[in-house]
C-alpha cells in the first residue's frame, strides 16, 4: 500500500467520517436536485452552491490532513513528506472537476462558453477548497466556519453573492482561470514545503473528529489555558475567594463525609466556571446579548435556547468513574453526583428564565429591522418554556451515563432526539409568537419520569458497575 | 510485623470484560504490616485485582472484603485509610499544585502537613505549576504525595515509578523505606521495574492471564531458585550434568551457568565436589525469578 492510498484510508476507515460522508453525500444530492430544478428558470444562482460545498470538503479534508500531521509519529514516516499534499490534492481536484461538471448543463451557452464556464468552475470550486483547507492549517479554526454556516447562506443569498459568483463564472472564465492556477501552484508549493511536518508535528490539536473525544477536549483545553497561562499568568485560574468558599466548606463538613463529598464534588465542576464568571462576567453578559439579539430577531429558532443546555450537558463529568480520591464511597459517589445533576439544573434553569426575562425587557426596546424589504422583529422568548431544561437534562444525563463508554454514540443519540424534539415543538408550540399553555400536571408527570429514570441509572451505575474506565 | 486477621481477603473473585477473563478464581489473604510485590506482564490482571480491592471494580463472582467490609461498600471511613497511587494519574489538572493538595488534604483529618513539605522538598515539586502542565513525572510524584499524605494503613501502588527519573526513583524506594517503618502499614506495590521493588517487598505475588501463579514469601521464593557457575578443574564438562530439577543450562567450555530448582546450597556443594568442580553460587535477582517462574 502507498502512503498516499493510507492516508485515504481515512475517508473510509475512521467510523465517524461516515457520518461527515453521509452529509456531504446528501448535501451533494440536495444541491444537485436543487441545480436541476431551477434550470429552464431564471434562478441560475442556485450553481453557487457547489463552491460552498467545496470549501466546508475544504476544511474537512484538512482536518483529516492535520489529524495525521499532527502525530509525532507521522514525522518520521519514510516518505511522508509529500502525503499532505497529495491527500489534499487527491480529495480537491476530483472534486472540484466533478462539481464543475454541472455547468455543462447550463442553459444558453455554446460550446466554447460551456467549455470555458466549466474550466472557469473547476478553477473557482478549487478556490474555494483551498480557502477552506487553509482557514484549518492557518488559524485551526474549523469550529468557527462550521458554525457560521447558517450565516453564510444568509449572507450570500441576502446580498446576491450567489448571482455574483456564476455572473463572474461566465462572464470572466479566463480571469478565474487564472486565478485558479495561481491558487493551486501556490498550494502545492505552500504544501511540499520541508518544514511542513516540523511545524505541526506534536501540536495540540482538536479535529473535527474529537468533538466527542472527552480526553482530547480535556486535553486540548489544558494546552489553551497553557497558552493563556503563558500570555496571562493566573488570569486563568481558580480565584483565592472561590477556593477558600469551597475549602471552607468541605473542611467544615468533616464530621459529614457525604456533606463532604458533595461540596468536593461541586468545587471539583464549577470552581473554575465560577472564578472566571467572576473575572469576566460582563463579557459573558454581552455574549449572553448578543446572542439574545440573534435569536430574537429569528423567531423560528429563538426558543433552541431552552434545549441548549440539554446538549450541553452530555459530556458533564458527574465525578462518578474517576479514580483520584477513593475517600468517598459508592453511596458518595450517587449522592454527590445526583447534586451535581440537581445544582446544573437548577442553574441552567435560573439562566433560562433570566434570559428569558430579559428578552421581555428589550422586546419593546429594540427596532424592527428591514433587510431588502424583508422586516424582523425582535420577539421575547417563551417563558414559559421555562420547564424545558427541568426535562431534557437528566434525559441528556441519562444518555450519558448509559452510553459513558461510547461519547459519540451518546452524542448522537442526544442531537437527534435534541433535533426530533425540536423541529416537532417548533412547529407546534415553541414558536415565541405562539403563546400556548402547557398542562402543569402533565409537566410535572414527566419532570417525574425523566428524573426517576436518571436516579435509578444513576444508582445502578454508581453502585453495581465499575468505577473506573 | 505481619500480623492478625488479613486486612483484604479475596475468595473465588472473578472478574470478565467482555470476552477477557480479567482475575479468574483469585483467593488472597492479605495481612496487615505485609510489604507485597505485585508482578505479572500488561494485562496478567494487577491492576484489576488493586482495584477490586478499594471497591471501584465490583468481582463478577466471589467475595473481596477489605477491612472486614464488602470492598464495594467501603464508607469513607474505610477508604480514609487506603492510600491509592493509580496507573492512569489521573488528577484535577486544572488546580495549581498547591491548590490540589490543599483540596485532598481537606478530606483527610490526619493529614501530614509535616510529611507533605519534607516530600516537597525532597522531590522539588514545584507549588505554582498547574496540574495539567506538569510532566509525567511530576505528576507521577503529586500522585505519590496525595496518596502517602495522610498515613495510609493500606497503601496500594499502582506502577508508582514509572515515569520517574532515576533520582526521584531512588528517592521514591528511600521514601518507601521510611514508610515501611510502621510496622502496621500494608503496601502493595505493583511495578514492572522489578529491580526497584525487591529492595522493599516481603512477599511476592506473580499474575499471568487473571490467575495467581505463585505466592509466597520473597525469601522463599529466593531459596527456591538457585543460580550458581559451575568450572570443571579438570578439562570440560560433562555432557550431562547431574543436577536434578535444572531449569536453565548454559555451557561454555569447561564452565556452565546452572540454575535450579528447590536444592539446597549443601547439596549443590557436595554434588559438586564429586564432579571435580568448582562452583560459585550467586542470588537470582526477582527479575530473573519472575522470568523462571512465568516460563
Amino acid at each position: 500500500m502507498n502512503i498516499l492510498s493510507a492516508n485515504l484510508k481515512h475517508l473510509y476507515q475512521r467510523k465517524s467520517c461516515w457520518l461527515f460522508g453521509l452529509l456531504f453525500v446528501a448535501t451533494a444530492f440536495a444541491i444537485i436536485m436543487m441545480i436541476a430544478g431551477v434550470i429552464g428558470k431564471n434562478k441560475l444562482g442556485a450553481f453557487y452552491a457547489p463552491s460552498l460545498w467545496m470549501l466546508y470538503m475544504g476544511v474537512f479534508a484538512a482536518t483529516l490532513a492535520m489529524d495525521v500531521l499532527t502525530k509525532p509519529f507521522s514525522y518520521c514516516l519514510p516518505g511522508h513528506q509529500n502525503a499532505t499534499r497529495n491527500f489534499l490534492f487527491s480529495v480537491g481536484l476530483p472534486l472540484a472537476f466533478l462539481w464543475s461538471l454541472i455547468f455543462l448543463f447550463f442553459p444558453g451557452l455554446d460550446f466554447a462558453e460551456t467549455v470555458l464556464a466549466h474550466l472557469a468552475a473547476f478553477s473557482l470550486f478549487t478556490i474555494f477548497y483551498w480557502v477552506g483547507v487553509l482557514i484549518v492549517f492557518k488559524f485551526k479554526a474549523w469550529a468557527v466556519i462550521v458554525g457560521f454556516l447558517p450565516l453564510m447562506i444568509i449572507s450570500i443569498n441576502e446580498f446576491n453573492i450567489n448571482e455574483f459568483i456564476v455572473r463572474t463564472i461566465l462572464e470572466g472564465p479566463l480571469l478565474i482561470i487564472f486565478a485558479g492556477i495561481l491558487i493551486n501552484v501556490s498550494a502545492w508549493h505552500y504544501w511540499s514545503r520541508s518544514d511542513l511536518a516540523r511545524r505541526y508535528c506534536g501540536k495540540s490539536w482538536m479535529g473535527l473528529l474529537d468533538a466527542w473525544n472527552k480526553e482530547k477536549i480535556e486535553k486540548n483545553q489544558l494546552d489553551k489555558l497553557r497558552e493563556k497561562d503563558r500570555k496571562k499568568p493566573d488570569a486563568f485560574r481558580i480565584s483565592p475567594s472561590v477556593e477558600r468558599f469551597f475549602i471552607a466548606r468541605i473542611s467544615g463538613a468533616e464530621t459529614d463525609n457525604l456533606r463532604q463529598y458533595i461540596w468536593g464534588s461541586l468545587y471539583k465542576n464549577f470552581g473554575v466556571a465560577l472564578s472566571q464568571f467572576r473575572r469576566n462576567w460582563m463579557r459573558s453578559f454581552i455574549t449572553i446579548l448578543l446572542l439574545l439579539c440573534f435569536l430574537g430577531y429569528f423567531v423560528l429558532i429563538g426558543n433552541i435556547l431552552f434545549f441548549i443546555p440539554g446538549v450541553m450537558v452530555i459530556y458533564m463529568n458527574l465525578n462518578i468513574h474517576s479514580n483520584l480520591l477513593i475517600s468517598g464511597g459508592r453511596r458518595e459517589r450517587f449522592w454527590s453526583a445526583l447534586t451535581l445533576a440537581v445544582v446544573t439544573t437548577v442553574f441552567a434553569t435560573f439562566f433560562v428564565i433570566s434570559v428569558a426575562a430579559f428578552s421581555m425587557l428589550l422586546e419593546p426596546l429594540l427596532p424592527e429591522l428591514t433587510i431588502k424589504g424583508e422586516t424582523f422583529v425582535f420577539c421575547a422568548l417563551n417563558i414559559k418554556l421555562f420547564f424545558v431544561p427541568l426535562l431534557i437534562i437528566p434525559i441528556t444525563l441519562t444518555i450519558g451515563l448509559i452510553l459513558h463508554k461510547s461519547p459519540i454514540l451518546a452524542m448522537f443519540l442526544t442531537v437527534i432526539s435534541f433535533l426530533a424534539l425540536f423541529s416537532f415543538n417548533t412547529v407546534s408550540q415553541l414558536t415565541p409568537a405562539v403563546s400556548r399553555d402547557f398542562s402543569p400536571a402533565a409537566i410535572i408527570m414527566l419532570f417525574c419520569v425523566t428524573w426517576g429514570i436518571f436516579t435509578a441509572v444513576l444508582r445502578y451505575i454508581t453502585m453495581r458497575r465499575c468505577l473506573v474506565g | 510485623m505481619i500480623n492478625g486477621n488479613p486486612i483484604v481477603q479475596m475468595r473465588n473473585v472473578c472478574k470478565k470484560f467482555g470476552k477477557i477473563q480479567a482475575l479468574d478464581n483469585i483467593d488472597l489473604g492479605i495481612k496487615r504490616g505485609e510489604i507485597i510485590g505485585l508482578l505479572g506482564a500488561n494485562g496478567a490482571g494487577k491492576s484489576t485485582l488493586l482495584r477490586c480491592i478499594i471497591g471501584l471494580y465490583p468481582a463478577d463472582h466471589g467475595s473481596c472484603v477489605t477491612f472486614d467490609t464488602d470492598a464495594t461498600k467501603l464508607t469513607p471511613t474505610e477508604l480514609g485509610r487506603i492510600g491509592y497511587v493509580h496507573q492512569e494519574g489521573e488528577l484535577l489538572e486544572w488546580m495549581t499544585v498547591k491548590q490540589l493538595i490543599r483540596y485532598a488534604s481537606t478530606y483527610y483529618t490526619n493529614w501530614n502537613h509535616e510529611l507533605e513539605e519534607r516530600y516537597i522538598k525532597d522531590f522539588d515539586i514545584s507549588l505554582k505549576d498547574r496540574v495539567g502542565s506538569l510532566s509525567p513525572g511530576q505528576r507521577q510524584k503529586v500522585a505519590i504525595l496525595l496518596a502517602i499524605g495522610f498515613d495510609p494503613e493500606l497503601l496500594i501502588i499502582d506502577e508508582p515509578a514509572s515515569a520517574l527519573d532515576p533520582i526521584a526513583r531512588s528517592r521514591f524506594l528511600d521514601l518507601l523505606l521510611q514508610i515501611i517503618q510502621d510496622e502496621n502499614r500494608t503496601i502493595i506495590i505493583s511495578s514492572h521495574i522489578l529491580s526497584d521493588i525487591e529492595k522493599v517487598i516481603d512477599r511476592a505475588l506473580i499474575m499471568r492471564q487473571g490467575t495467581i501463579l505463585r505466592d509466597c514469601g520473597f525469601d522463599e521464593l529466593r531459596e527456591e531458585f538457585t543460580k550458581f557457575t559451575l568450572s570443571s578443574l579438570n578439562g570440560s564438562l560433562p555432557a550431562e550434568l547431574p543436577f536434578k530439577n535444572t531449569v536453565s543450562c548454559e555451557k561454555n567450555g569447561n564452565q556452565a551457568i546452572v540454575t535450579v530448582h528447590n536444592i539446597s546450597q549443601e547439596e549443590l556443594e557436595a554434588e559438586a565436589k564429586i564432579q571435580n568442580c568448582e562452583i560459585e553460587i550467586k542470588p537470582l535477582s526477582l527479575e530473573e525469578i519472575y522470568r523462571i517462574v512465568v516460563s
